[in-house]
């Protein structure tokens, strides 16, 4: 009896015990659980500039390379996404490669909510040692430049770009529109009647339809869905006469169900040799791009920012890394941080104005 | 039909393949039985060991991941009312009350072959009736997912016999609770008291969670601390009799009619699946007064509806490559690794992946009963425990489960203050799956309308020039003439005064 009444208790202790170890417990590019008040362990003191982390030293090479690992800790990326979209694939992929062939490690941290405060509030609670970093995309910029976060964008340091998504103008393949200046003539004899759908609302889908109207000088309704399966289907279901939205979810569960009248950026795609960019048909729409990159603690010191930057181009010249972007229909953007932090705070501008005074 | 004779069963016979049933079931099980973690993440965790295999054997792997979660949350659900997922709150009102009256067994064995019925019965769908339901789903766009949301709330009225009112108002709490957070439409915070942390709504996790199972933490605390639930062994055994089976079939039919077809309609969900499916059963049922304390069909109807849910929303992700879910993101994501578009091209080039997906997750579903007899019954001696040491855990598990969902303390106190407003409001006999049933049709019911309007500009008339809409409304019309005749009559009978019986 009293053996039984010991095995139940162990078996139940091993149950709690394997409840909190899948819950709080993550390594390689599993999630992790780190609450945000309490110190990465085994990390050096904060205030660490001026000293070369442990196993790194520069040697006065005339070109700067990285010797990996580049930490002995493993780096955590949050991401402020939950797990399983493209954002934290993306994420996943980089922690492989740099699994593979840097030996570093990378702990993928999901911390969603907010529009990215959850998670800024999490990187802006970590020393600033580089170890922490930021993932996000355009997005970011919009939110900021609504006004939506708590935040300035100057409480986040720009890191790296790692790849870009166009934005695309798409209409059912039973439209009535064949190309983009039909869908113009109809909206300029009837404004305000055309119903275009995207993904929520202050995005950068949203962004990107109000700078088109402005550009097109048309205007139409915008009817936000809140996620591209919802938008999919409304879109395949025909009650939306036109959609907005990037690349990568479009060509997803294209089967040539939709016809894609525009497309951003400056030359044509491989992908899609047959659609026209907004700026051949003479509406050029700039750089306009969903690009996913990452962010540092403002505060980090500038050779680890060097470091990292370093480190984020070796990943993305890795074969896998064109494999992925193949796969999920995006291109190569690297940017280092001083022409990363130039765009930024331009988009933030713009979309400021865009949105007005929110 | 002609996939049946054409495939060749003998490709899924590989360790790899055997892999990633066995393997996915019983992670499955195992992640979703843990409270606060479900599909979304237990996906996503499988989905680094993905990229190493090949395409059918990831791809089933997903699939018997997500078919063992919905069966999974139904596990500490039934055990220790805590739900496991979502979708598996609705089984605690009847679940657990069976396994308090100590046959876990039985109520385990429910939801077991409720979920193998389920199952089988969606992924049926999907092999033979996929592409006709596809185009037949894409005429069902934001009027008819209000519509359907209405239907679903006049629902509520079926679910309660006794006090309207105290019905009306948990409703009414619980479409209130659904307006916490960004309003999609304007980008304008609602309720959220200047916190980002309500940016995104009251987290359904922390409130479920909070809800049943911080509430009935409380409610133990008042029995005598040295009960136990369960003395006798022979109650471990997760099975149901012939007899019991057969009392409920007709619930297990309609509960996967029910889940196969939220499935397919993106952006419902197992939750509201599971919840319809209780709903329906207890509003047609001929005596009702079991219900909430271990009336078996209870427990079969949701449990079959969230496990119907899988092949469900497998139908639109494979003919048309949408993703009607998180989860089913995750799955077209993985999907998009190896290359491939769901959707008729994928079909016509690479049938035997698509077909071997289907039959393999039908195994999956058959494995998934055989494995959760022997390790679910493993798990219910947790009711051994008397109440001293149980009370105790079912807390400390609760909260660890909603800080994992969300690795955020916030979340923690809003279950707690859920838990404590559910554990008086249900002692004053207000109706908590009604405010449940509120919450989750709540954003899909305002959305889809405002959604409606604004592509109608203002128009009322769009309900009227759908043929799904006019379908729908006029089931409406159907429903609420049911819904009136029911209670004229019943009014008319001399009323049965038993004052020891509660609402819900």
């Amino acid at each position: 009896m009293f053996m039984k009444r010991k095995m139940f208790v162990v078996s139940l202790v091993l149950m709690m015990v394997f409840a909190i170890l899948t819950a709080c417990g993550g390594s390689g590019s599993g999630t992790s659980s780190q609450p945000s008040n309490v110190p990465a362990p085994s990390s050096p003191a904060p205030s660490d500039s001026g000293q070369p982390d442990e196993g790194q030293k520069d040697e006065g090479q005339t070109a700067k390379e990285n010797q990996y690992p580049l930490f002995n800790d493993p780096i955590t990326v949050i991401v402020p996404l939950a797990a399983g979209g493209t954002g934290d694939v993306i994420n996943r992929t980089i922690a492989d490669i740099a699994a593979k062939y840097f030996n570093q490690k990378i702990i993928v941290e999901n911390r969603p909510g907010g529009s990215g405060a959850v998670g800024i509030a999490a990187l802006l609670a970590k020393p600033a040692d580089g170890k922490t970093i930021f993932y996000n995309s355009q997005s970011m910029v919009v939110s900021f430049g609504t006004g939506a976060l708590p935040y300035k964008e100057d409480d986040i340091l720009p890191l790296a770009t790692v790849a870009s998504d166009r934005h695309a103008l798409y209409v059912p393949a039973n439209s009535p529109f064949n190309t983009l200046e039909d869908l113009i003539k109809y909206a300029k004899e009837n404004p305000g009647k055309l119903n275009i759908g995207g993904v929520n609302t202050q995005t950068s889908a949203h962004a990107f339809f109000l700078k088109l109207m402005k550009v097109l000088g048309i205007e139409a309704t915008y009817v936000p869905y809140d996620g591209s399966g919802t938008l999919a289907n409304a879109v395949l279901g025909g009650i939306l006469d036109a959609a907005v939205g990037t690349i990568a979810s479009v060509s997803s569960y294209d089967q040539g169900q939709v016809r894609l009248l525009g497309l951003t950026f400056h030359e044509r795609m491989e992908k899609y040799p047959d659609v026209p960019t907004f700026e051949e048909l003479g509406y050029g729409m700039g750089k306009d791009l969903q690009w996913r990159g990452f962010f540092l603690h403002p505060a980090t010191p500038p050779e680890i920012v060097e470091k990292l930057s370093i480190f984020f181009k070796d990943i993305v010249s890795k074969p896998e890394w064109n494999e992925y972007l193949e796969r999920t229909s995006q291109e190569l953007f690297m940017n280092d941080p001083q022409s990363f932090a130039d765009f930024y705070k331009n988009e933030i501008a713009e979309i400021r104005e865009m949105f007005g005074d929110n | 039909m002609d996939f049946i004779l054409k495939f060749n069963l003998a490709d899924l016979l590989t360790w790899e393949i055997l892999f990633a049933i066995v393997f996915g079931v019983l992670f499955g099980i195992v992640v979703g039985a843990i409270p606060g973690l479900g599909a979304t993440i237990g996906l996503a965790l499988v989905l680094p060991i993905t990229f190493n295999m090949t395409s059918l054997g990831s791809i089933v792997l997903l699939a018997s991941v997500f078919m063992g979660c919905e069966y999974g949350g139904s596990v500490s659900a039934i055990l220790m009312g805590i739900p496991g997922t979502g979708a598996a709150t609705a089984t605690i009102l009847d679940g657990y009350p069976m396994a308090k009256q100590g046959r876990p067994g039985t109520a385990l064995g429910y939801s077991l072959v409720g979920a193998l019925i389920g199952g089988v019965i969606s992924v049926l769908a999907l092999m033979i009736l996929s592409k006709p339901i596809a185009s037949l789903a894409l005429k069902f766009s934001d009027p008819e997912f209000f519509l359907l949301g209405i239907i679903g709330l006049l629902a509520v009225a079926g679910l309660s016999s006794k006090d309207i009112f105290k019905s009306v108002i948990s409703v009414c709490i619980g479409l209130l609770m659904s307006m916490v957070g960004i309003d999609i439409l304007t980008g304008q915070t609602r309720f959220t008291f200047g916190t980002v942390h309500l940016m995104d709504g009251l987290h359904l996790v922390a409130l479920f969670v909070g809800m049943f199972a911080v509430s009935e933490v409380f409610a133990m605390l008042g029995n005598d601390p040295h009960t136990k639930y369960v003395h006798d062994k022979k109650n471990f055994k997760v099975a149901i009799s012939w007899k019991e089976f057969t009392a409920v079939k007709w619930t297990y039919l309609k509960g996967s009619i029910i889940g196969t077809i939220i499935g397919i309609l993106p952006g419902v969900g197992s939750s509201a699946a599971s919840w319809l499916a209780y709903t329906e059963a207890k509003s047609t049922a001929k005596n009702k007064e079991n219900f909430g304390k271990g009336d078996p069909r209870g427990i079969a109807a949701p449990e079959t509806a969230n496990n119907a849910v899988v092949g469900g929303a497998l139908i639109p992700l494979v003919t048309l490559g949408i993703p009607g879910s998180a989860a089913t993101a995750v799955i077209l994501g993985a999907f998009l690794i190896h290359g491939i578009v769901p959707g008729p091209a994928s079909f016509a080039n690479q049938p035997g992946l698509m077909y071997g997906i289907f039959w393999g997750l039908l195994f999956a579903t058959i494995i998934m009963y055989f494995l959760g007899r022997y390790t679910t019954s493993l798990m219910a001696r947790i009711l051994v425990l008397p109440l001293y040491v149980l009370t105790p855990i079912v807390l400390y598990i609760s909260l660890i489960g909603v800080f994992a969902s969300e690795l955020n303390v916030f979340h923690l106190w809003v279950a707690i203050i859920a838990g404590i407003a559910a554990f008086f409001l249900k002692n004053l006999d207000f109706s908590l799956p009604s405010m449940v049933l509120a919450y989750i049709l709540g954003p899909i019911i305002e959305e889809s309308l405002r959604r409606t309007l604004v592509i109608s500009k203002g128009s009322v008339g769009i309900f009227f020039t759908r043929p799904a809409s006019i379908a729908l409304m006029a089931l409406i019309v159907i429903f609420i003439a049911v819904i009136a005749y029911q209670r004229i009559k019943a009014a008319k009978k001399p009323v049965q005064k038993d004052l020891h019986s509660s609402n819900i």
